[in-house]
């Protein structure tokens, strides 16, 4: 089966919260989206970097130059407060929706 | 929604729009690599894992624009991105470049110029407040009585006035005499207009009345120049035609209404006891403002109305005459100022629009013929991902900006052109010194920029976008080229059809213009100079004054050296006047209140002989035609063929409207008066010492030249009568010509017009067939290889331009004459349709157009087969 196509609101999502466990740069944010989907997710870097220029556009995310594991320069992204408050909202909304999305599905006894 | 931080943000994004976008590619780079390594380290080996990482990645530039676009500024940092290739790309091709925008320049030049001088004249509101109800009541010259009429018993009016504009008089008592133009306007004269004064007060009511004072109120120029704006000047009294007034009030800057020359307003006196001067004199122009609510069809049936009280009342003068109630019109007093120049303005801006659309194919011509040689580039880019519309945006920019450098360049070519044109047109086109470059014309200019840029830019641009990368980069043209110089083709046919309709209209205006060069004026001009003499009305008021001063300026003059022959005449033909009386002719005027009309001129002795005015019949004045003899009279052809059909002319009498019988004793040839297009009218003359008046003008013919005649007529004045200034020195031959400025603006703008119409054109044809070698050049040399003759090889060239030359001529000469109505008023004795100009413009585009064949053909010869084959 092919990966499923992220829909951007959900990418946004995976994220602030990949971000929420300390600062990382592009590459990595799109391998631990991987693994921790268990290879379900995979990130296509076509949306991923507009993506965190969109976050970072609406002040959700910050990025700033560092040093990587590997010594080079890498472009670092870190959620600020904003983005904090917005990925408890959506985390919330998400929640909510897939909630209820299982139940119509066990109600279907699918 | 935009939070103000972000717009902040994207205010930053677009300044440091090069350093982020440094950033963001060295972050790709950064993620590539990772990638690399991470599908190196599960075992791919180093270009695998490369290429693997990359097609994971996609197309860099895909990612690079869409980071762009959420970064927001994507639309803006294109533009800009655009704008400097753009420039990069016209730097590149210098030659492209200066052709195009010199033909934009050219095209967009020559209509901001026109534009500006017509919406100066024709369409700038007056500079007066409300001018909607600012009309001209009951168009056309009319008495003082017919304006008293209208004032006292209008419905619709709330205020009017009459005046009489150009009125020669002359100023002393302030520096040298000197001869200004002044209107004699009526008390409310002011106020119609809604005009305040710069200092000091206009007329009151009442002040036009004989009797209440001399008042007289000056320009703020005058004031100025021969006042040296003090202002103590208000109160104090200047001499005007030896009459003292006192000033009461100084004019605003700028305001010269009625003609840019008017320096004086003296109040029009209404008397209607003297009824020849009330009802007999013409040429008072009615204004007035509406009544709140009022429109001008109202206002009509109300001067109508006014107008068959008149007829009822007066039966004497001109409201007896039959068709006195037709023709009364009320129309907007703007409008009715420039009703005489709207005809050839218009035309001249409809020519100089084809003249801009010709520019606009020629562009687009070069463009689509240049495409071929951009195909690999754009190709390129298509191949990088740029889309199409992506590309169509970059094309669009980049005629825009050559469009808007043609603009730049040619609003400074527009700022010489109104100059030009000011020059150029009738000096008695209205409001002519208000013609400038302004912000309107500015603006026009923009809008002309931007949509040339559109027109000539749109098409080329989707075409070019279209291309097919694989294709293109293959190095196969052969479909595209095809398709391009269809349409390259479209564009010279059109251009070629616009050059026959403006060389048409250019043929016909100067055939036109020939024709009218062509009809006798009724006098030699050649050498002839003329001077009005403008003796203070006071000190010459008698007859007596005037005849003395007359005999004495042409006495002593006739013996200054290198003088020929002078004469004396109140009215001078060509000199923009006309002076009309009312004639009856024993045994023809049945009717004692009917009026037939003459020009009259009060002349002396030797007029005839110094204007060259051959005699017909009978003789001319002599020695015998003294003040006291017999009263005499010397009737024009026209008038003699009119009135004395079948009878003897010569004994034959005639009056005016005033008592006294003259006997005609001569018949001279027609004299055209002012308008060499019109008819000439009947003519009167009668002897200058049995009927003086003042002021008149002094002819003399020398031998030494103009300039030793003219001078020999100042000093002659200037010696018998140095309180007469002198004005309207000019050669009759000056007269006559200035006549003809209208036509020979009209003649000489739609020639140049259509000259540049000419080099387009054979440029665009030129660049067209050139091309169109150039892409076929391989077939050329397999034709040359396999045996083809050479001249076979131009003929396929020349055949090639020649169909397109007469499919522009076809739609040309259908164009013209579609168009021919709109041009027939500007002609004189020449049909739209004439033969001559119908096949003569046509046949220059085609010479022109195969001219321009000639050389790419003669290239076409020259390819060397072997070479050119080996080179594909």
């Amino acid at each position: 089966m092919a990966p499923p196509e992220l829909q951007q609101g959900t990418l946004d999502l995976l994220i602030l919260t990949t971000l929420s466990q300390g600062a990382l740069h592009g590459w990595a944010i799109s391998r631990r989206i991987q693994e921790r989907s268990g290879d379900v997710l995979r990130v296509g870097q076509g949306s991923l970097y507009p993506a965190l220029y969109r976050l970072e556009d609406r002040g959700l995310i910050k990025a700033t130059w560092g040093i990587s594991d590997e010594g080079r320069r890498a472009k670092f992204y870190t959620l600020g407060a904003a983005g904090r408050r917005e990925l408890s909202r959506q985390a919330d909304a998400w929640r909510e929706y897939s909630g209820a999305v299982n139940l119509v599905l066990q109600g279907a006894g699918a | 929604m935009i939070t103000p931080l972000q717009l902040l943000r994207r205010a930053r994004a677009l300044l440091h729009g090069r350093r982020l976008d440094r950033e963001m590619d060295e972050e790709i780079a950064f993620h590539l690599e990772q990638e690399t390594r991470e599908r190196e380290r599960l075992g791919a080996s180093t270009d695998r894992a490369r290429r693997d990482a990359r097609i994971a990645f996609g197309a860099v530039e895909r990612v690079r624009e869409e980071g762009r676009d959420a970064r927001g500024v994507r639309a803006l940092y294109d533009l800009r991105g655009d704008l400097r290739y753009a420039l990069r790309i016209l730097r590149r091709a210098p030659v492209f470049t200066v052709v195009a925008v010199v033909t934009l320049a050219l095209g967009i030049g020559a209509n901001t110029a026109i534009f500006s001088v017509v919406y100066s004249v024709l369409l700038r509101p007056l500079p007066y407040p409300d001018t909607p109800s600012l009309v001209s009541v009951w168009d056309g010259g009319h008495s003082r009585a017919e304006f008293a009429g209208v004032r006292d018993q209008t419905r619709t009016l709330q205020s009017v006035a009459a005046y009489m504009p150009g009125i020669g008089v002359s100023l002393s008592g302030a520096g040298d005499p000197v001869r200004l133009t002044s209107a004699l306007v009526t008390a409310d004269f002011f106020n119609v207009l809604r005009v305040q004064p710069a200092l000091g007060r206009f007329f009151r009511p009442g002040e036009d009345v004989v009797g209440n004072g001399s008042l007289v109120v000056i320009s703020h120029a005058l004031w100025r120049d021969r006042f040296a704006s003090d202002s103590a000047v208000i109160g104090r009294s200047i001499e005007i035609d030896g009459v003292s007034r006192t000033v009461i009030g100084i004019a605003r800057p700028g305001f010269s209404y009625p003609s840019s020359e008017t320096r004086l307003w003296i109040p029009l006196e209404l008397e209607p006891r003297k009824a020849g001067e009330f009802w007999g004199a013409y040429g008072h122009q009615i204004i007035g403002r509406l009544r709140p609510g009022v429109t001008r069809e109202q206002a009509r049936d109300d001067v109508l109305r006014i107008a068959t009280q008149l007829q009822r009342d007066n039966p004497v003068w001109r409201p007896a005459l039959p068709d006195y109630l037709q023709g009364i019109e009320v129309s907007g007093l703007q409008q009715q100022l420039v009703r005489g120049s709207q005809r050839l303005l218009y035309i001249l801006l409809g020519a100089v629009g084809l003249v801009l659309l010709m520019a606009c194919a020629n562009v687009a011509n070069l463009l689509v013929v240049r495409g071929a040689a951009r195909d690999r580039e754009l190709s390129i880019r298509t191949a990088l991902g740029a889309g199409s519309a992506r590309l169509t945006r970059q094309l669009l920019v980049e005629h825009l900006v050559l469009a808007g450098i043609g603009g730049a360049v040619g609003v400074l070519l527009a700022i010489v052109g109104v100059r030009v044109l000011v020059d150029l047109l009738p000096a008695n086109t209205p409001r002519l010194s208000e013609v400038s470059l302004d912000a309107a014309a500015l603006v026009f200019a923009l809008l002309v920029t931007v949509t040339t840029g559109i027109i000539f830019g749109i098409g080329p641009a989707r075409r070019l976008a279209k291309v097919a990368p694989a294709a293109a980069l293959a190095g196969t043209r052969v479909s595209q080229g095809r398709t391009r110089r269809r349409m390259a083709s479209g564009l010279v046919s059109l251009q070629i059809a616009i050059g026959v309709v403006l060389a048409v209209g250019a043929g016909l205006l100067v055939r036109s213009f020939v024709r009218i060069l062509d009809v006798d004026p009724g006098f030699a001009a050649a050498q002839v100079v003329s001077a009005q003499v403008n003796a203070p009305r006071a000190r010459y008021a008698s007859a007596e004054q005037q005849r003395a001063l007359g005999s004495q300026i042409l006495e002593r003059l006739s013996r200054a050296p290198g003088i020929a022959s002078a004469a004396i005449t109140t009215q001078l033909p060509f000199d923009q006047t006309n002076h009309l009386l009312a004639t009856y002719v024993e045994g023809w005027t049945a009717d004692p209140n009917k009026l037939d009309v003459f020009e009259i001129r009060k002349v002396s002795r030797d007029f005839f002989r110094t204007m060259g005015i051959p005699l017909r019949r009978g003789r001319t004045f002599d020695e015998s035609d003294g003040p006291t003899a017999p009263r005499v009279a010397i009737v024009s052809e026209t008038a003699m063929r009119r009135f004395w059909s079948g009878r003897e002319v010569i004994g034959g009498q005639v009056r005016f409207p005033w008592p006294g019988w003259l006997s005609v004793v001569g018949v001279v040839a027609d004299v055209r008066n002012n308008d060499l297009t019109g008819e000439a009218t009947p003519a009167i003359y009668v002897p200058f010492d049995q009927d003086p008046e003042s002021p008149f003008a002094v002819i003399a013919q020398g031998n030494g030249g103009a300039a030793a005649t003219s001078a020999a007529i100042r000093s002659t004045v200037g010696d018998v009568a140095p309180d007469a200034p002198l004005s309207s020195e000019r050669t009759l031959a000056a007269l006559v010509s200035d006549s003809l400025s209208s036509p020979r603006a009209a003649a000489l703008l739609l020639v140049s017009f259509g000259a540049l119409a000419l080099i387009l054109g054979s440029v665009g044809t030129y660049g067209l067939v050139a091309y169109g070698v150039e892409s076929r050049r391989r077939e050329f040399a397999v034709r040359l290889a396999i045996g083809a003759r050479r001249s076979s090889v131009m003929s396929l060239v020349i055949r090639e331009g020649a169909r397109l030359a007469l499919i522009g001529i076809v739609v040309g000469v259908a164009g013209a004459l579609a168009l021919s109505r709109a041009i027939r008023g500007l002609l004189f004795e020449i049909a739209p349709t004439d033969p001559l100009t119908l096949v003569g413009a046509p046949l220059l585009l085609a010479v022109t157009a195969l001219a321009a064949c000639a050389i790419p053909a003669w290239r076409a010869t020259r390819i060397d087969p072997n070479a050119s084959l080996r080179r594909e």
